[in-house]
């Protein structure tokens, strides 16, 4: 903001070089701002906010300068002529990096939810747990499926490290994680999308967990691939080795042919190293090969006498009763071991008939790496546990050579092995034996030792110390090129999950490899964690709500024992939606968009590389509408320079010194406690999530969203915003982006109300009124019905019977056709709109003066005015966004004057104020107008009819202005005077006046105001012109006008009216409306929201929200504005295709669309261009004399009857914001 | 004819100056006629504080030390009365300031620093006279420009070349600001000035403004000098009334006008753009330069910040011409400094020398070495922006490229002598610690990576530092030095680096022996008692929460090092100084 009046810069290109490239840039340009704008590097910046002034905090930016003492930082650098700059080399890395590193060593957050984070696939547990929350029971599979292929099997037999993981432990029980993802996994009809055939072939050894998953995802890549399994099924040990009462088989298979539906190959009965070799693969042209063959073998006990009959391992029993049933088993059986194949093959026995069925176990059973709930449920079945105790011999039967019993030894627990569990230790003497018939081992798995023996030496994997082979960790690479291994065969016994992770690692290096003939092992991945700072205290969950979990419900243990049908139930859906909402979210917001993070991964930061004391702070969770958790801020202050564009005073602010600085409101207050009018643009600013908008839906995300260009239908400005769309249904808005980052303006209604739109109280399905109540139809039927209605009203009262009420607020398409649906299609008497009509229908103020009552010039003729008079306006209420925009101006040295009966706050940005009083401002403005023609600096193109008119209307005035300025208005003639001199002393000068604000109004002022303009020459570009705002979307003298409201009122009362389809509006929630309108035998709504009048319909039809539609909104000045259609409305049909199914059901045929040319013929039109300047002539009909202290008063509350702005204000205003909406 | 000055600078009245000059007022009586009783501001030896003067007849002087109100009856009796000399409280002014050269503190201790009168008496205001009637500004600027006056704030930059760039700025408002936010720890230069001869500082600004084209003046001073801001509004005032600042002032068609500007004692706002910011009444956070202020400054017009001492030197300068102060000084650096003397040094106070005298003159011969004995181990300039520059360095002339090459910077004028009992550890953790605290938090290096060095000087100190640390401590303030906005992040790590390039050793001791060789870190020194000056009294037994000290009544104790926790308690209860560290 300099003042410096020696501030001509020179307008020659400055030459300099970039990385040795020579280029011109513009004087007094910065060298990021070159950079970016030529696209010559990508420079990271935290601090920087594209479009404001440079700040340079973060110190991230900095480049060489030749010549300069140290680094520069190149967002505040300026380019010189001669500059050779370096925006690269291993001193800026470092620079960068360490700044990196410093700002995560004072960064207490979590960048994803610890679930995610445990799970060795890094399924998005947090996403689908949102997603299922909201029920986009499909979406969250897809998330699912994007980690985890088999949700339907994890969702039962998952180790759940997730929950265990879970921060929801810290307050009372974990969330049901996998609870929520059994039932999301049942909700089918997601198919991924498959990339087109690359012709390169893989084959899969091993069609288990890892096989399968890899499959998949090789398949998604477009490779075909091939399955070489063992056994007669796939499945692996899923089908062989989990029972069906834990996983029933139907269950397995709905997931393995949702992998087979890719197009996956599949040979069964073929075991590597008997049917098939490596080499043989190679031959065969497979271009790769992935091996998780798996762990199948049963290790041996190892003790004497184990060769018995009646003994075998528990693997070989599962395997066993898969492939044959289930075999009779009598007697007593033992099952040695304390892992869940133990427990598995001890149920299995159970459920087999065995009398009596007993664990023996080594440890004790807080040891047993059995699920403790299998272990309960086994209990429950009549499993005995006996723990402690270690078998040592088998004992044979003398005659029969069948197992009769097995001695024991107690065992006693000694010191921890290197596991951390307590060795178990033999206690002396104290042998004992068990009787049995049958002894089952799970004792450990092996893989086949058989595998390779037919290869070459030299075409054998290298095989680790258990027999598992080995592979790259990251990559699952093998050292025989283009092999990889996974699953158990690599691992050793592990979890499904694990092999699910295993097979997608190789599928993803198998996929570079096929692409470049090379094993890239991924980025690693940075992650940000609050346990880095230590553990996390459960003190800081002291607040949070207590929720009482819901447990697993299982069928009777009397019951399930004699069958193999699934043990565990699912939840319902309502209990799954509940525990879905358990989840806290404490994975960060901005995962996706999160600068500091993406920097961290571009630039390899460690995140303890400058560890040392960090602050943590309580996240200021009090806004309605804004999260603020300062643990993430990194005090680069773009939010605090955003507030202060928008509100001229900042909100937030830098609070303290030193280390212990931190971004803050003022005072010590919270975010609620401030001004904060909840605009939102600090959360877009925000590099980090320190900052987030509250989503409207409940949940949170983060989610990865799609971004859709449209414009805000919430007031005449029709802001250009962007809808970022998750799915139907569940989006919100931001600022659009130019390519230079710079962000366009939002007010609050326009960033949080379109999603507010999305969710809440709509309207989902047609409803017809049956035996006095609205129930559910289908549109047939509901359209049936409304043509019957409508049809029979037209029939018995005539044509003109019918009214058609609807909002501005509908798009320019919408309302052309609603008005030929009425025209054409019912032929009605009135059309137009409710809101519009009790706000006094549309001005004709200046219809007499410039043919009609419109905005003369444009918005963007606000950015170069010198002066900008606001008059019976209060845009920062009303457009906050055009507040703003006022604020700028005034900022750059704009003389801002302010006319209002109160103290709106752009009196703040003021170099002028008059407060006349209420209704008063008419007689103010012929005073100014008086002082002007008084001083004889009259525009020449004004001169119209002739100096004696002008002295005319002067001697007019004259009369006009004996009743005293001041006694009149209370305003100071000496403030009048300086408005006068105000508007004809400048070079543009711009009126704001809003047509809507009824309590301001006072006769005569705007025609005055026009008037003022026109004999200074401000009337028309360039140099100045009238800016008249509405409340709606759609400037009434803009778009077509469906008219006739005058009329309205006049046949309501009169009873003309018997019949009225509703659009949009909400006539009956007014008392006059209700007089008007409640008794109606037919009535019609077709609306998004459940209004007063939508509940009394005969038929209600579900209408669109703009998010849902394709169409055109007007500007207050004639700007078409298009928005886009980002999703399906939940009713299915736009509101577009239910006039024109309505209009058929009528026997009606209106077009679909409209002619683009209409479109074009009005774009970004202003009303009066300045070829009509001289057209603007000295009106006849302009009586001063009826200038006079206003008797009509207006509404004294602006009040919107379209029902999205009504639907979204009471929400903003029910979550108690500060601030007008 | 007898005057009695009492010195009642802040050094004065904390001393007990307030309590003495009371006395004085009770005992002079009617009978004492002759004499008045007058006050004046600080001299600079405030190691001999409080001072009284006694001025006979206008010319005799005799200047006494260490007043206390029951001296003051001698001095009536004897001196006032008796007309007999009190020799033994005699200050031997002359001596004690030879050596020095004293251009900005011409009139400190001098005058009555509330009297206009006494000020023009000596000269004042007759430099500004005669640039407003007699120069045009851009004569005002040759004169400065030639006498090479250079910002005494620190940095050093040509007053000159600022006020020609603020000269040029076209703009309808221009302005002047004193920075008077003297915010160095143990500085107090600016203070004395303000509080002994604030005329001489507003002179100067008015002087400036004339240069510049300037007609308001700022006056930027820490609320925590609330003697210098009464003295600074009350010369404010009697100058406005006799016509000397004001509109159209000595009817010279110029118009000035000086108002003063409370800081809340950041130190940051001693920076210009932060000062500016905080003047504006936004937080005091430095901005981007370019554009410098005097190109774009308060509220956007061009302003030209100067700091107490250097608008003190600009009246002298005029009124002697710029050849008389190029002949004082060395090189590029003309003129005279003032220092605040402090630290292990015998005679502390404020001091004025040519610049060129070296560290050693100014140490040992004004300062009379250190208060041990002992040889000095280093000098701290430049407060926590500075350095430490070893007692090996100390034939370094004060020149602001002679300290700036040690590593050090002139800064504002604090100089604080160590000797062997001042650990280089401790010092730099105690810099690094203020400005840590100050940081205004914008940047990234200066607001983290000063509070990780801190960290890790703190970790050394407690006996946990790791042999890596010294190459993080050089590498992360190099990052620092180079990465931060402003003077006070590009400057913080100074300290540490100029103590890590000198006294390595220290640094090693304290790393690899876990010991601290000046024995200040207390966790790195072993407590112990001396059993010939212990009386066993049990104080030190009572005083230990770690039950560390046993030992029979009467007889000496000793200390178990095994259950030390060092917190150094016994040290200070022992009275008979037999607790030592070792």
């Amino acid at each position: 903001m300099s003042r410096n009046t020696d501030a001509d810069h020179s307008h020659l290109p400055v030459e300099l070089t970039v990385n040795g490239r020579a280029v011109a840039a513009r004087p007094g340009q910065t060298i990021l701002e070159l950079v970016r704008e030529q696209r010559l590097d990508t420079i990271p910046t935290l601090c920087h906010e594209p479009g404001h002034p440079p700040f340079g905090s973060c110190f991230l930016c900095v480049v060489e300068v030749k010549d300069a003492r140290g680094l520069l930082p190149s967002c505040t650098t300026r380019v010189r002529d001669g500059m050779e700059v370096a925006t690269r080399s291993d001193r800026i890395t470092r620079a960068r990096k360490t700044a990196l590193a410093l700002l995560l060593s004072d960064h207490y957050a979590d960048c994803a939810c610890p679930g995610q984070l445990a799970c060795p696939a890094g399924v998005d547990v947090q996403g689908y747990l949102g997603l299922a929350r909201l029920g986009h029971y499909r979406e969250a599979l897809r998330l699912i499926r994007e980690r985890n292929p088999l949700p339907v099997v994890c969702g039962r037999v998952c180790v759940r490290k997730c929950e265990a993981a879970c921060r929801r432990n810290l307050v009372d029980e974990s969330v049901g994680i996998n609870q929520v993802k059994r039932f999301v996994s049942g909700h089918a009809g997601v198919h991924p999308e498959r990339l087109s055939p690359t012709g390169k072939r893989v084959a899969v050894v091993g069609g288990g967990p890892a096989g399968l998953t890899c499959a998949y995802y090789l398949s998604l890549q477009g490779h075909s691939v091939t399955i070489h399994e063992a056994m007669p099924r796939l499945g692996g040990m899923l089908r062989y080795g989990i029972p069906a009462y834990r996983l029933p088989r139907e269950e397995l298979d709905a997931d393995i042919d949702m992998i087979l539906g890719l197009g996956v190959e599949v040979a069964c009965n073929r075991r590597l190293g008997r049917e098939f070799t490596l080499r043989g693969l190679r031959e065969e042209g497979f271009d790769a090969i992935f091996l998780a063959p798996g762990a199948p073998l049963g290790k041996k006990l190892g003790m004497p006498g184990e060769d018995a009959r009646g003994i075998e391992s528990a693997l070989d029993f599962l395997r066993d009763t898969e492939l044959h049933g289930p075999r009779q088993l009598h007697g007593k059986v033992v099952v040695v071991g304390g892992g869940n194949s133990a427990v598995d093959a001890a149920r299995t026995a159970v459920r087999c008939g065995a009398e009596e069925v007993t664990i023996l176990y080594r440890r004790s059973r807080k040891e047993m790496p059995a699920f403790h709930e299998e272990v309960d449920a086994a209990e429950q079945e009549g499993v005995r546990l006996t723990m402690l105790v270690a078998p040592v011999e088998a004992i044979p039967d003398a005659a029969t050579g069948r197992l009769a019993g097995i001695r024991c030894v107690r065992m006693e627990l000694g010191e921890p092995d290197r596991s951390g569990r307590r060795r178990p230790l033999p206690v002396a003497g104290s042998e004992f034996e068990v009787p049995c018939s049958f002894a089952y081992s799970a004792v450990g798995q092996e893989t086949d030792p058989d595998l390779f023996s037919r290869e070459p030496v030299d075409g054998r994997p290298a095989v680790g110390p258990p027999g598992t082979i080995e592979a790259d960790a990251a990559t699952m690479a093998c050292r025989l090129p283009g092999v990889f291994a996974g699953g158990d065969a690599v691992n050793g016994p592990a979890a499904v999950i694990d092999a699910v992770a295993h097979g997608r690692l190789a599928a993803e290096a198998i996929g570079g490899y096929l692409r470049t003939g090379e094993v890239k092992r991924p980025d690693p991945a940075f992650v940000c964690r609050r346990d880095d700072f230590g553990p996390v205290p459960e003190t800081e969950y002291e607040d949070a709500k207590r929720i009482p979990h819901h447990a697993t419900p299982q069928r009777p243990a009397g019951e399930r024992r004699n069958d193999f049908r699934e043990v565990e139930e699912g939840l319902s859906e309502e209990e799954t939606r509940e525990e879905a909402a358990r989840c806290m979210e404490c994975g960060c917001k901005a995962l996706y968009t999160c600068d500091l993070r993406r920097y961290a991964v571009e630039y390899g930061v460690d995140v303890g590389g400058a560890a040392g004391h960090v602050r943590r702070h309580k996240a200021d969770d009090s806004h309605p509408l804004i999260a603020y958790d300062a643990n993430k801020c990194i005090l680069c202050g773009r939010c605090v320079r955003a507030c202060e564009d928008v509100l001229d005073q900042p909100v937030l602010g830098f609070v303290g010194r030193g280390f212990d600085t931190t971004v803050m409101p003022a005072m010590g207050r919270t975010l609620a406690e401030s001004a904060c009018n909840g605009c939102g643009t600090c959360v877009e600013c925000c590099p980090t999530g320190a900052l987030t908008a509250k989503l409207p839906h409940g949940r949170q995300g983060p989610w990865r969203a799609t971004r859709v260009p449209s414009a805000c239908g919430f007031c005449s400005l029709a802001c250009p915003l962007d809808l970022h769309v998750v799915t139907d249904g569940l989006l919100w808005a931001a600022s659009p982006v130019d390519a230079l980052g710079r962000k366009g303006d939002l007010c609050a209604r326009g960033r949080f109300g379109t999603g507010l739109l999305q969710s809440g109280n709509r309207i989902r399905t047609p409803m017809v009124r049956k035996n006095g109540e609205l129930a559910q139809a289908s549109w047939e039927e509901a359209l049936r019905e409304a043509g019957r209605l409508l049809t029979e009203c037209r029939r018995r009262q005539g044509a003109g019977a019918i009214a058609v009420l609807a909002a501005d607020r509908m798009t320019r398409e919408e309302r052309h056709l609603v008005g030929r649906f009425a025209r054409e299609g019912l032929g009605a008497g009135f059309v137009g709109s409710f809101g519009a009509m009790r706000r006094g229908g549309p001005r004709r103020d200046l219809d007499d003066f410039l043919g009609r009552t419109a905005s003369t010039c444009l918005l963007e003729d606000l950015d170069d005015a010198d002066g900008i008079v606001v008059i019976g306006a209060d845009p920062g209420t009303t457009h906050p966004v055009l507040g703003t925009r006022i604020r700028r101006a005034a900022r750059r040295g704009a003389a801002v004057v302010v006319v209002h009966s109160s103290e709106i706050d752009l009196v703040r940005a003021s170099t002028l104020s008059l407060n006349p009083r209420r209704g008063t401002s008419g007689i103010l403005l012929a005073d100014v107008l008086r002082r002007i023609l008084a001083a004889g600096a009259v525009d020449g193109r004004w001169t119209g009819s002739g100096e004696s008119e002008r002295e005319a209307i002067r001697d007019l005035l004259e009369g006009a202005a004996k009743a005293g300025v001041v006694r009149a208005c209370g305003v100071d003639s000496g403030k009048a005077e300086a408005l006068a001199r105000a508007v004809a002393g400048g070079k543009k000068v711009v009126a704001v006046y809003d047509l809507e604000e009824t309590g301001e109004r006072s006769s005569g002022d705007l025609a005055v105001l026009s008037r003022i303009l026109a004999a200074t020459g401000h009337l028309v570009p360039p140099a100045g012109g009238l800016l008249l705002l509405g409340s709606d979307g759609n400037a009434e003298p803009a778009g077509p006008a469906v008219g006739g409201e005058a009329d309205l009122p006049d046949a309501l009362s009169a009873g003309r009216v018997r019949g009225a389809v509703v659009m949009l509006e909400d006539p009956l929630s007014d008392p006059e409306g209700e007089a008007l309108l409640g008794g109606l035998e037919t009535l019609v709504v077709a609306d998004c929201f459940w209004t007063r009048t939508a509940r009394a319909a005969r038929v209600v039809l579900p209408a669109s929200t703009l998010a849902e539609t394709d169409g055109t909104l007007v500007r207050f000045d004639g700007t078409l504005c298009p928005v886009k259609k980002a999703c399906i409305p939940p009713g299915g049909r736009t509101t577009a295709g239910m006039i024109r199914d309505l209009a058929v059901e009528i026997g009606c045929e209106i077009p679909s669309a409209l002619p683009d040319a209409i479109r074009e013929d009005l774009f970004r039109a202003p009303a009066i261009s300045p070829d009509d300047a001289g057209k603007v002539l000295l009106p006849r009909t302009l009586d001063i004399r009826k200038i006079r202290l206003s008797g009509k008063a207006g509404l004294p509350v602006r009040r919107s009857y379209a029902t999205m702005n009504e639907a979204v204000r009471s929400r903003l205003a029910g979550r108690e914001i500060r601030g007008a909406f | 004819m007898q005057a009695v000055r009492v010195g009642l600078g802040s050094c004065g009245i904390a001393a007990g100056g307030l309590a003495v000059q009371r006395r004085f007022q009770e005992l002079l009586g009617p009978g004492d006629a002759g004499v008045t009783l007058q006050e004046t501001g600080c001299i600079g030896l405030c190691h001999r504080e409080v001072l009284v003067e006694i001025v006979e007849d206008g010319r005799r002087r005799t200047l006494y030390g260490e007043m206390a109100p029951d001296r003051v009856d001698r001095i009536v009796t004897d001196h006032l009365r008796g007309g007999r000399v009190v020799g033994e409280w005699v200050v031997d002014r002359e001596g004690l300031l030879a050596g020095q050269r004293r251009i900005v503190l011409r009139n400190c201790g001098e005058i009555a620093p509330s009297s206009i009168e006494e000020y023009r008496a000596r000269g004042g205001y007759r430099a500004l006279s005669q640039a407003v009637t007699a120069m045009t500004p851009a004569e005002v600027i040759e004169v400065v420009a030639d006498s090479g006056l250079r910002g005494r704030g620190g940095a050093g930059f040509p007053t000159g070349t600022k006020w020609r760039l603020a000269q040029a700025a076209k703009a309808e408002r221009k302005f002047i600001i004193c920075n008077a936010d003297e915010g160095d720890p143990g500085a107090f230069m600016d203070r004395s000035v303000l509080e002994s001869d604030p005329h001489s500082v507003l002179e100067g600004m008015a002087i400036a403004g004339y240069a510049i084209g300037a007609g308001e003046g700022i006056v930027y001073v820490r609320a925590e000098y609330p003697l210098a801001i009464r003295r600074l509004r009350e010369a404010v005032a009697s100058a406005r009334e006799m016509g000397l600042l004001g509109p159209d002032l000595l009817d010279s068609g110029f118009s000035f006008s000086i108002r003063l500007k409370e800081g809340a004692g950041a130190f940051v706002c001693g920076e210009e753009t932060a000062l500016i910011a905080s003047i504006e009444g936004r937080r005091g956070m430095p901005r981007v330069r370019p554009p410098f202020p005097t190109e774009a400054g308060l509220w956007g017009f061009p302003t030209c910040i100067n700091n107490v001492e250097t608008f003190a030197n600009v009246p002298w300068i005029l009124a002697h011409g710029a050849g008389a102060f190029r002949s004082c000084g060395t090189g590029n650096s003309r003129g005279t400094k003032v220092f605040a003397l402090a630290g292990k040094i015998r005679r502390g106070g404020l001091v004025e020398v040519p610049m060129g005298t070296t560290i050693d003159e100014v140490v040992y011969g004004i300062g009379g070495g250190t208060v041990s004995g002992r040889p000095y181990k280093a000098v701290q300039m430049g407060g926590p922006s500075g350095g430490c520059i070893p007692a090996s360095l100390g034939g370094t002339p004060i020149d602001y490229e002679q300290i700036t090459a040690t590593g050090a910077i002139m800064g504002s004028g604090g100089m604080v002598v160590m000797d062997d009992s001042t650990c280089m550890v401790d010092v730099a953790r105690f810099f690094l610690h203020f400005t840590q605290n100050e940081s205004c938090g914008k940047c990234t290096f200066c607001r983290i990576g000063t509070k990780r060095m801190l960290e890790i000087l703190e970790r050394i100190c407690a006996g946990g530092g790791k042999p890596e640390d010294v190459n993080m401590l050089a590498e992360l303030g190099e990052q620092i030095r180079m990465s931060s906005l402003c003077g006070l992040g590009q400057t913080a790590p100074n300290p540490v680096l100029t103590t890590l390039r000198y006294f390595h050793d220290e640094y090693e001791a304290h790393i690899r022996d876990k010991k601290c060789p000046a024995k200040v870190c207390l966790a790195l020194v072993e407590f112990g008692i001396d059993p010939d000056k212990c009386t066993g009294c049990g104080l030190c037994v009572r005083a230990c929460d770690a039950g560390a000290i046993s030992g029979r009544s009467k007889e000496a104790h000793r200390i178990d090092g095994s259950r030390c926790v060092r917190c150094g308690k016994c040290l200070t209860v022992c009275r008979f100084d037999a607790v030592r560290k070792g």
